[in-house]
């Protein structure tokens, strides 16, 4: 399957751990951290701005960082194109 | 997480507390009446007021054995079991523990010891940052820094572990803050649970599926023992006759003896399950997860069906294989809102039932040798569906899942996620810490049992009950059998013949034992372990050639099973 780009906004509870949880998830999930930027509003939450690249699609990545405690919103802003989902995508052993 | 504070009030001081002091509170508040762990430096405080408090400590003779313990208890109570270690090495010895109530959706609160905040980050003595380490692993996780959060993060912590889809929760707790005294600690919020519902149209869209299915078939997983929805998932099932296959943590959701309860799928299976799945129109997944050893090659899973996908966690849908119609929420109520709408159509059903008859297990093997099917199928039979078990991981594990008979899955713990040998051993003591009166035997591999054998040793401490049935075929079984089957018999690192003499080993620790080695004396054997007093171990020697059967093999689709009778043995 042909690896796009996604890009999401994360909000993020100002706990200790929470930018660490999200990024890792990620990478873990098979999303490749492209660009991040990260801004702290007047409440101490916190705003990530990701682009990551995968085969995998957005909506995937949105639904595991949404059961996240620490993260309290995600919104996908630009899908440059939809991506296939790959199905099948773990090797069998 | 959908969590409201409903109580907001501050709680008014009336005494000066530590911080150990506020955590054994907030402990006592959930209810928690025991936990499993192992002192040591860091977490000195803690132990200190413990010894004080009203909670029943076990002493596990390794954080790993405490951990697993804790998960045995916690898939056995549906409450958050509690492990305890401390820094360092305590508690990157509580990893893998972790992991495995993380992979199998287990409640669990786990507290480490953590050298003090401002020796944090300077390589101190027993120092390991296991918050990053377990990150990947938990649901959530906290570092205390200051005394007055104890109280709420205790009831976060356990509000998190037991709701919605469980799973392990790590609070870190440095010395300091366990030593500080705090006059007004804040109040713990009040935290109510608010599931997620489906929604009508999502459930409407499944009955409707149903009603138009020619070969429905209903796939269940673990999530229907955890949400406590076996008897809205009976109820629907039989209402509706669908027939049934289930992954390893689904056994048991309904008996076996069902006409159309066709067994466990996967690498090993039941065939009829396996053929069942192949052949739907209709799959509708309770649930379950899609998990690589239960779908095999998954572009061949129910390569005909359409998917109905039920499930608490919105993470699981459409993650392996895409559901046409997803139903998120509590299973129960979406289980009777779908219960009476829907029958099966009869050549179907017919054709499952066949299918059930003509896959039946065998059990006349050849020889006059221990044959562990027939065992674990004398054993059940002895023990009756009230009896729990526990295992490892290997054949024996497979061979539990395939012959011994459960009427519900919480009976029934194995590492299914992440397949942890040494799991069953400080299960079983999880299990019969949580219910003293019931009958818990592990049965465990030579392999497996080596890996927790220390916790030998809390089963004498404690004089728990637990029986251990230990088939030895002086081998790493499974292992030994890939490589007899796709290795070209290239036997690597499997061979145990130098194993220890484990009666004995059981009597050094002071547990009862019997070594048997004749299928004739397998029931006399069996009743004597089941009777006897206090605990005991049965150590059975089998045939080191005996494999697992039927076995899909990798990269092949459910259907294309091996069976002893293919390959001529």
């Amino acid at each position: 399957m042909k690896a796009v780009n996604h890009q999401l906004k994360i909000e993020l509870s100002a706990s200790e751990g929470a930018m660490l949880r999200a990024l890792g998830l990620m990478e873990r999930r098979g999303y490749r951290l492209q660009t991040c930027t990260l801004h702290t509003e007047i409440d101490g939450k916190k705003v990530l701005e990701i682009q990551v690249e995968s085969d995998r699609p957005a909506g995937l990545l949105k639904r595991q960082l949404e059961r996240l405690h620490d993260v309290l919103a995600v919104k996908v802003n630009v899908q440059t194109q939809q991506a296939a989902h790959n199905f099948g995508m773990r090797a069998p052993n | 997480m959908s969590s409201v504070n409903v109580n907001a009030t501050p709680e008014t001081a009336v005494n000066v507390r530590s911080g150990s002091q506020l955590l054994i509170e907030g402990l006592e508040r959930q209810g928690v009446k025991q936990v499993f762990g192992y002192p040591g430096g860091a977490i000195m405080p803690f132990y200190d007021e413990l010894a004080r408090s009203g909670i029943k400590h076990y002493l596990c003779r390794h954080e790993q054995g405490a951990a697993l313990a804790a998960d045995g208890f916690g898939r056995t109570t549906r409450r958050a079991g509690v492990c305890i270690a401390t820094s360092g090495p305590g508690a990157t010895n509580l990893v893998t523990g972790i992991a495995n109530a993380f992979m199998d959706s287990v409640p669990m609160v786990v507290i480490t010891g953590q050298v003090a905040n401002a020796l944090q980050g300077t390589d101190a003595f027993q120092e390991v940052d296991i918050f990053g380490i377990t990150l990947p692993i938990v649901k959530h996780s906290y570092i205390v820094r200051r005394a007055e959060d104890i109280p709420r993060i205790v009831e976060e912590a356990f509000h998190l572990a037991e709701n919605g889809r469980p799973g392990p929760v790590l609070i870190d707790f440095p010395k300091d803050v366990s030593i500080a005294m705090v006059n007004e600690p804040l109040a713990p919020p009040k935290l109510k649970w608010e599931p997620p519902q489906a929604d009508d149209a999502s459930l409407a869209a499944a009955v409707e599926m149903l009603k138009d299915a020619r070969r429905p078939l209903i796939f269940t997983g673990g999530g229907i023992a955890i949400s406590d929805s076996i008897d809205a998932f009976r109820r629907f099932a039989r209402a509706s006759g669908i027939p049934m296959v289930t992954t390893l943590k689904g056994i048991g959701v309904m008996p076996s003896d069902d006409p159309v309860f066709l067994g466990m799928v996967g690498m090993h299976g039941r065939a009829s399950a396996n053929h069942a799945v192949q052949n739907c129109d209709v799959l509708m997944v309770v649930g379950a997860r899609f998990d690589d050893r239960a779908t095999g090659q998954l572009n061949q899973f129910a390569p005909a069906a359409r998917v109905i996908h039920l499930d608490i966690d919105p993470a699981e849908i459409s993650k392996l294989r895409r559901a046409d119609v997803s139903i998120v929420g509590e299973l129960e109520p979406a289980l009777e809102a779908m219960t009476g709408k829907i029958t099966v159509n009869r050549p179907w059903r017919e054709q499952c039932i066949q299918w059930k008859k003509e896959f039946e297990w065998r059990y006349d093997a050849p020889g006059d040798g221990v044959f562990a099917p027939l065992l674990l199928k004398q054993l059940s039979e002895l023990g009756g569906p009230e009896m729990v078990v526990t295992c490892d991981v290997g054949q024996h594990q497979m061979w539990v899942a395939q012959h011994c008979k459960f009427k519900n899955p919480l009976k029934h713990l194995s590492s299914g996620g992440l397949g942890t040998m040494g799991y069953g051993l400080p299960a079983a003591i999880g299990a019969k810490v949580a219910d003293p009166e019931s009958t818990v035997v592990c049965v465990s591999g030579d392999g497996s049992i080596m890996m927790n054998i220390q916790e030998l040793a809390t089963l004498n401490r404690y004089g728990l009950e637990v029986k251990i049935v230990l088939l030895d075929n002086s081998h790493l079984g499974l292992v030994r059998q890939w490589q007899e089957l796709f290795f070209d018999g290239n036997y690597s690192e499997v061979e145990l013949s130098d194993n220890p003499d484990f009666a004995v080993v059981a009597k050094a620790f002071g547990v009862d034992a019997r070594t048997v080695d004749k299928r004739k004396d397998v029931q006399a054997s069996l009743e004597w372990l089941l009777a006897s007093e206090g605990p005991a171990l049965l150590h059975v020697l089998i045939d080191s050639q005996e494999n697992v059967w039927p076995l899909v093999p990798p990269g092949k689709a459910n259907h294309e099973m091996m069976t002893a009778r293919e390959i001529g043995v």
